[in-house]
């Protein structure tokens, strides 16, 4: 027994010592604390899908574009709950700064590997995701945005800045598209696969949009550099900045617009839509897109009147869009298409004060907008005719031109028609409560970052344009 | 605050006075009348035995089947399983009873027809006189102060009285008896009756029972009396009185300072427990979990609390100090059965019981208008706004059929009773080295909604063995195996209660089929997009099925008297596999459209491993007749290992097949998580002359789980406890013991682990899309940033308290009073997300609590027959966010309609969001006066309540208090439970009230079309936000669909209610069989059971059960239609043999 006790007390003795000794060495530790489930340092290569689908989905049904949609009337909202003006989602906000936040990786990776093509396309998507924010909320961070907490709470720069460096960036890299690269992103590149012209074709309509953009501050330099811009763009329907690889058959890979729709029940068709299609055609029926654009109630395409959120979940009140033709699963993505660039240039023109060529572009842009859509060509050239449109270069306005980019743009690209609107105030909009000119700051933001402008809130927002929307 | 506890101090002291008045009347019942007549003599009556060999059980029931004899005994001390022979069958009684004296070790007295049967060695048969003597007599204490109430009892008899107000007492009894005196805290003293007819007893206090032991940190076992803390000790029998399947269920309302909220009523569901508030703002605030001497993981559902002995709270961190970063938030100290007996013989008990569940409540509903908006007629409306029913007759429904249109009770058709089973077997004993135990149980509940249930199986063993007399170890192993079937309740699209409670009424939800004849997956609805809950019931599921095994094995080495060297090891080992499925077609996804698209499957396995060793050695050691010296050194390793692997396939292709090859897509996650930490610690505790104790602790923690540098800590504790009654020669009755106690501790958290540097993860694009994708991998930057320079965080806490019993232990107050700070929180502080970053994990923010217990226990009555037990635990505390990170103004935690935030200076956590506006002169509510807007349109919204400009505080989701009365009345053999629970105060945003209105559906909106004027101001808000308040309102409006949908729906205030509820939580009525029926059976003992639990609530918030919660982890204050809440009752039986 003496022994037993003697072998358990070595026992006891040898376990304590071995638990203390080998449990908290520093290295032990370390190594317990190596994270296995998250990498540190990643290749470009992979970070340019992401960097690319995030740019898409912060166009591709991001909830802050619902509300747009709301606003610039496109649609109505029909579900359940109501969605106030200023009640729009923070998505938006957020998508953009952590896309950019990949994006300032990315650059910087790709610049010190010599990878001229990605550096680029990332260029190209950080002036595609700075737009989009100066766009919805005026002055935004930037020079010390994405900078994690070397600037915990970064100071906002105005509008004119950041549009400043959307141009540099933009020529930075249309440059860099041109020089030798280590790499070819290839398939990584979820929309062009690799080819860097078409690549610096979006480079130059987006330069071509945003110089456009600043139409009421400087309205003839704005309109020569679209112009100059946009002969160096897309050149037919056929080509254009898209993503087009949503399926059909998924519920979790589709087209999130569509996704909102088969979940939340919540788009009807706006009745400012239906009244400017009405304009150019006399009658709805006349434009060849409606039969394919909206589902009947009791045989008749019924509009929703915009601002009233009267609930209509069965859509057996109201239109929706088509679920076959316009919002399904695998419908592609637009970020900027031809028909759009055709409509820019037709106002550049316009603004240029010649009237000719502006009517060609317009006419251009139009069949283009019908093409886009599969109208054929008859049909297309009695629409051209109808009973609203310019009969001639004279007849043309401003009018016309934004107010067919505006049919155009339905339903995938309210943020373009909201920036036409506050530019142009067309069209003439009839929410009750008013167009708000810009959305509120995120809450976040407010709360988080002091230097947040106080000046913009619920109700300022229905009152205060953004510095391009202003009219000096 | 003050005078909340002056109200409650008067209130209590009403029961007491209340108890005595009761008492007086009881008395009359508690005097047993004797009777007298013609005795039998044990000389004078034959017996016939059917055997020589018997049990002294079986001798006995012979003897009481054939003569009037009964005999008595007190059943722990007489063994009646010991073997007995007897040289005849035949003769008489008296010459039994000398054979059985001699074998049994017994002495047998006869009196009337009574005899009692003694364990002693006189082995002697005495025949008593019959006639009646008065003997009476004074009963004192110590100081010779009368006791009035203590009792009198004649031994193995049912008569007895009580003291008077002078302490003298009068009773009948016979010569020879034995007469026993008993007071509460008192040693009880018996006299014998002979000669001496007048005594005067002077009783002496119990020591013992002051000296109520706790077991703390490690096992280690203390006086009650000697700590300097506040700790609560529950019997496992309270825990399990009425069948609660979970523990954290079994201490709602037991323990001061301890909040337990049941967050749904589905079977299997865990409670969210706090011990005194919250610590941390978005980090971990749950307690430790001991279970004999081993931290396990929190899964306390795993847990048999029909296992549980006694159950121990360390509430601060002083008590907890010695287990270190864990024991931040408490420690629950659970002590499970050890194996016991009285005979030497194994003790079996089996239990058994059955509680019928039903809901608790139901919404009650309008029954006057149809599915529909705007007073149309809708059949895929989600709303009830639409026409009479009565006017509506025969319509041609969705189905094609012609429906008269009627009212249906879809919310009374969906839910069903349920019930659930309790089945345990204690199998115990004891042999000369040692003992063992094993014990068996088997829950298993069916909920109130289909498809919805919970089974456990649990087996335990604990033994113990004496190697050597120095020499000792013992292990204890838990297995249990459970299987959980969830209803799915996704929420959106997939939410089982919207419908549940809020379909309308004019929809009969359970009369029509469920999908097309042709396709099963193609459901019939109501609602566009949504499920049909009847559907979703059968079709969807989610299984979470867990295989646990935890258990320790220790060894003891004790060479000396004072020296102890301990080594315990331990393991918790469990493996859950969660199986959700949405059926092919299921709203969750959007798929109801036609055909049916999406469903998914997401198949989960979770491993996780705690491994646990302590070693330490104990110094326990007197100096002198004063010095009590108490000292523990050791070392402590804990380690964490768990394994997440999940797969989620997307889009099913062959409805009904459920396996995720049958998955369009399918994408998997993994995720490992380890952790690891060593500690050292020594403790000390020293008294002086049982009246001062000083406790001092030190603990020095290294984890792995802070940066290199920052990983060692160290947290000290002192307490010192004052017994100031040692001081006085004589303690007065009201104050027969005091003692002040005081301390400071610290402790700590550590952050989450995997610390070192900010990440990558998988790249996503919002919704479900996540990479890979089309054969493309992606990554994308953490939101979350990490900081690089760490620190734990520390949370101080100082105590005082006062611990004070009187009057023979029938009054006793333990007061405690505390406050904490919580400093250098690692949390994931929000930072603009213009930084690219959602937040960083850095230090940053302080949290205070401050709160007061109060336990009082009395007991109000006491005779010989009548016992009341009156256990009244007060808890209230103030917890407040002291600051928060630099420019963070507050934090969000969770919510979905309210946002339950933390602000610097408020009270953690509120509810934020917006309210209705408001006059600021008289603070009434403000309607919109403008029959017109600006812009010509007619106003909607005229005489409705305006909105707040900005999102409010709408108060603390904190109660003011909390009480818990627990009564336990005992009555001969009847025991009564009943606990009452009262919360009052904090705020609760209510989804489901927010849904039933904004449907149109809870029965206040059928009064849609009746002229309504709020009370309130009338005004309006100038284009600058200025809010014009123009007078009193006098503006009629009809409480319609605008009213409810449009302007008050996004006004959260509207569905904020005051959270206070009364509720009586547990009731049980429980009988034990009278041994002379235990003897007929042969059972040690026996008892039958009634219970009920959640019988009764009375609550502020109308409809639905305010304790119900959606926020999981700190997001507290909302309920959000969950499974609601449930009550039970039934009843059992055990029986031990």
């Amino acid at each position: 027994m003496k022994k037993l006790t003697h072998n358990i007390k070595v026992m006891i003795s040898g376990l304590a010592l071995t638990c203390v000794c080998l449990s908290c060495s520093e290295d032990i530790l370390d190594q317990i604390d190596t994270n296995p489930n998250a990498p540190e340092d990643v290749s470009i290569n992979l970070l340019l899908p992401q960097v690319t689908m995030n740019a898409v989905r912060t166009v591709a049904g991001n909830q802050t574009l619902f509300g747009v949609s709301t606003y610039v009337e496109h649609s109505a909202n029909v579900r359940i709950n109501p969605i106030d003006p200023w009640d729009v989602s923070e998505s938006m906000w957020s998508s953009c700064y952590y896309g950019l936040n990949d994006l300032e990786f990315l650059i910087g990776k790709a610049e010190r590997e010599s990878n001229y093509a990605y550096l680029g396309i990332g260029q190209i998507l950080y002036a595609f995701l700075l737009s989009n924010l100066t766009d919805l909320y005026g002055d935004v961070p930037m020079s010390e945005a994405v900078k994690g907490s070397d600037f915990r709470t970064p100071r906002f720069d105005t509008q004119e800045a950041v549009y400043a460096n959307i141009f540099s960036l933009l020529d930075e890299a249309i440059a860099n598209l041109d020089r030798p690269s280590v790499g070819n992103p290839g398939n990584t590149d979820m929309i062009f696969k690799g080819d860097l012209e078409m690549w610096k074709k979006a480079a130059y309509g987006l330069k071509a949009r945003f110089h456009n953009r600043l139409s009421n501050h400087d309205p003839e330099s704005s309109a020569n550099a679209a112009l100059a811009a946009i002969s160096n763009s897309y050149t037919s329907v056929s080509e254009g900045f898209q993503f087009d690889g949503y399926q059909q058959e998924s519920s979790v890979y589709n087209n999130p617009w569509s996704a909102f729709q088969n979940s939340q029940e919540l788009f009807a068709v706006g009745q400012t839509l239906l009244d400017q299609m009405e304009r150019f055609s006399g009658d709805l029926g006349a434009d060849p897109r409606s039969d394919s654009w909206f589902t009947l109630v009791d045989g008749e395409v019924v509009g929703a009147p915009t601002g009233a959120n009267l609930a209509d979940p069965s859509h057996s009140r109201y239109s929706q869009p088509s679920r076959s033709q316009v919002l399904f699963n695998g419908a592609p993505q637009p970020l900027l298409l031809f028909d759009e660039l055709k409509f820019i240039e037709a106002e550049a023109y316009f603004r240029l004060q010649d009237s000719q060529n502006a009517f060609e572009a317009f006419k251009s842009g139009v069949t283009a907008a019908l093409q886009k859509v599969s109208v054929p060509a008859h049909e297309i050239d009695d629409y051209l005719a109808g009973p609203g449109m310019p009969s001639s270069a004279d007849d043309l306005t401003l009018d016309h031109i934004i107010g067919q980019k505006y049919i155009s743009f339905w339903l995938y690209r309210p943020l373009e028609a909201f920036n036409d609107f506050r530019r142009t105030g067309i069209p003439e909009m009839n929410n009750p409560i008013g167009t708000p000119l810009r959305i509120p700051y995120p809450i976040s933001e407010v709360n988080r970052n002091p230097n947040t402008p106080t000046e913009i809130n619920d109700v300022t927002i229905f009152t205060t344009p953004v510095w391009w929307a202003s009219q000096n | 605050m003050k005078n909340k506890l002056l109200t409650t101090i008067y209130m209590l002291s009403r029961f007491f006075l209340y108890g005595f008045m009761i008492q007086l009347l009881f008395l009359n019942f508690g005097l047993a009348v004797n009777a007298n007549g013609q005795y039998k003599s044990i000389e004078k009556v034959s017996i016939q035995l059917s055997g020589e060999e018997l049990t002294l059980g079986q001798f006995f029931k012979e003897v009481q089947r054939q003569t009037p004899f009964k005999f008595s005994y007190d059943s722990r001390k007489v063994d009646r399983l010991a073997p007995l022979t007897f040289t005849d069958r035949e003769g008489v009684l008296e010459s039994f009873l000398v054979q059985a004296a001699r074998q049994g070790v017994l002495s047998f007295r006869q009196y009337n027809h009574s005899i009692d049967v003694l364990k002693d060695d006189k082995r002697q048969i005495l025949v008593l006189q019959d006639d009646p003597i008065t003997v009476t007599g004074r009963v004192t204490d110590e100081t010779n102060e009368p006791l009035p109430g203590a009792t009198v009892s004649v031994r193995g008899t049912s008569s007895g009285t009580v003291t008077d107000v002078e302490g003298n007492f009068s009773l009948t009894v016979e010569e020879g008896q034995t007469i026993s005196i008993s007071f509460l805290g008192y040693v009880t003293q018996t006299r014998q009756v002979g000669t001496q007819t007048n005594f005067t007893i002077v009783m002496v206090q119990d020591s013992e029972s002051l000296d109520e032991v706790v077991v703390t940190a490690f096992g280690i076992e203390r006086q009650e009396k000697a700590l300097s803390y506040s700790v609560q000790k529950l019997d496992g029998e309270a825990v399990f009185r009425v069948g609660n399947p979970n523990i954290l269920n079994g201490l709602q309302g037991k323990i001061a300072g301890v909040t337990v909220r049941q967050t749904t009523g589905a079977p299997g569901s865990s409670p969210a427990i706090n011990i005194r508030g919250s610590r941390s703002i978005t980090g971990n605030n749950q307690p430790l979990y001991v279970v004999d001497g081993l931290p396990i993981s929190g899964r306390i559902i795993d847990l048999n609390p029909s296992d549980i002995e006694t159950l121990n709270v360390l509430k601060g961190p002083t008590a907890a100090a010695l287990y270190g970063l864990r024991a931040s938030n408490g420690v629950i100290v659970i002590t499970t059965y050890r194996g016991k007996s009285a005979t030497g013989k194994p003790t079996i008990t089996v239990e058994t019981g059955y509680n019928f569940d039903q809901v608790t409540r139901l919404p009650k509903l309008q029954t006057t208008y149809a599915q529909g908006n705007d007073g149309q007629f809708d059949q895929q409306s989600t709303f009830s706004f639409g026409p009479r029913i009565d006017t509506l007759g025969t319509y041609t429904n969705f189905l094609g059929e012609q429906e008269q249109a009627a009212v249906y009770d879809n919310a009374g058709d969906f839910f069903r009773t349920g019930g659930t089973r309790n089945f345990n077997v204690d199998i115990s004993n004891t042999f000369e080295r040692g003992n063992y135990q094993i014990g068996l149980g088997y829950t298993g509940q069916q909920g109130i909604i289909e498809n919805s249930s919970f089974d456990r199986i649990n087996i335990k063993l604990a033994s113990d063995y004496n190697i050597t007399d120095k020499l000792k170890v013992g292990t204890s192993v838990n297995f249990s195996s459970s299987d959980r079937d969830a209803v799915v309740d996704g929420g959106g699209n997939s939410s089982l209660f919207y419908a549940a409670f809020f379909a309308p009424v004019s929809y009969n939800l359970k009369g029509k089929p469920i999908a097309q004849p042709d396709d099963p997956y193609h459901q019939i609805n109501f609602r566009n997009a949504h499920d049909n809950i009847y559907w979703s019931v059968k079709n969807n599921s989610n299984n979470s099925a867990t295989i646990r095994t935890f258990g320790n094995a220790y060894l003891q080495y004790q060479p000396l008297d004072w020296l102890s060297v301990n080594y315990r090891v331990g393991m918790d080992y469990y493996s859950t596999n969660n199986k959700i499925v949405y059926a092919l077609g299921s709203g969750q996804q959007g798929g109801r459209t036609d055909p049916p698209s999406g469903g998914s499957i997401t198949d989960q396995m979770i491993y996780n491993r705690n491994f646990n060793s302590n070693f330490n050695i104990n110094v326990n050691k007197s100096f002198g007749e004063d010095f009590q010296f108490d000292f523990l050194v050791g070392n402590e390793v804990f380690d964490i290992y768990s394994k997440n692997l999940q797969v989620e396939g997307n889009d099913i292709t062959i409805g009904g097949f459920n396996h995720i090859s049958n998955t369009s897509s399918q994408n998997s996650t993994e995720s490992l998580q380890r952790s690891r930490v060593a500690g050292f610690f020594g403790n000390l505790n020293l008294a002086w002359k049982e009246m001062l104790f000083l406790n001092a602790s030190g603990r020095n923690d290294f984890v792995s789980n802070m940066p290199r540098g920052n990983r060692s800590f160290f947290y000290p504790s002192l307490g010192l406890g004052f017994a100031f009654t040692e001081l006085m020669s004589t303690a007065p009755k009201f104050l027969e013991f005091g003692k002040i106690r005081g301390s400071i501790a610290e402790v700590g958290q550590a952050g989450p682990i995997y610390v070192a540097n900010t990440v990558f993860v998988r790249g996503n694009a919002g919704g479900g899309f996540v990479f890979p994708f089309d054969g493309l991998n992606a990554f994308t930057r953490s939101n979350n940033l990490i900081s690089a320079n760490l620190q734990p965080e520390n949370t101080r806490t100082t105590e005082i308290g006062i611990d004070l019993r009187g009057y023979g232990r029938r009054v006793g107050l333990d007061y405690t009073y505390y406050t904490t700070i919580a400093d250098g929180q690692i949390f994931n502080v929000p930072v603009p997300i213009s930084t690219g970053y959602g937040t960083e994990l850095r230090n940053a923010g302080q949290m205070s609590v401050k709160g007061h217990e109060l336990v009082l226990n009395l007991v109000p009555i006491q005779t010989q027959n009548i016992r009341w037990d009156l256990t009244t635990n007060f808890t209230t505390f103030t917890n407040k966010v002291e600051s928060l990170a630099e420019g963070v103004e507050r934090l969000n935690l969770g919510g979905f309609r309210a946002n339950i935030v933390a602000e610097a200076g408020e009270e953690y956590p509120y509810l934020r969001g917006i309210g209705y506006a408001r006059d600021p002169v008289s603070g009434e509510v403000v309607v919109d006066s403008r029959p017109t807007l600006p812009n010509g349109t007619v106003n909607t919204r005229y005489g409705m309540p305006l909105r707040s400009t900005q999102p409010v505080n709408l108060g603390s989701v904190n109660p003011d208090f909390e009480f818990g009365f627990i009564n336990q009345v005992t009555y001969k053999n009847f025991t009564f439970v009943v606990q009452i629970d009262w919360r009052q105060g904090g705020k609760i945003s209510s989804g489901s009230n927010r849904l039933g209105k904004l449907y149109g559906s809870l029965l206040e909106t059928e009064g849609r079309t009746e002229p309504y004027i709020f009370e309130g101001k009338m005004g309006f808000f100038e284009s600058d936000g200025t809010l014009v308040v123009e007078g009193d309102n006098s503006i009629e409006i009809n409480k319609n669909e605008t009213f409810y949908r449009i302007n008050e729906d996004p006004i959260i205030e509207s569905n904020v209610y005051d959270a206070s509820f009364v509720r009586l939580r547990e009731i049980r009525l429980s009988y034990d069989i009278p041994d002379q029926l235990l003897q007929r059976y042969n059972l040690r003992s026996a008892s039958v059971y009634l219970s009920g639990r959640n019988l009764w609530l009375n609550a502020s918030l109308p409809y639905f059960d305010p304790e119900l919660s959606s926020g999981g982890g700190n997001a507290q204050g909302e309920e959000y239609i969950v499974y609601p809440q449930i009550l039970s009752f039934g009843g059992g039986v055990r029986v031990s043999f």
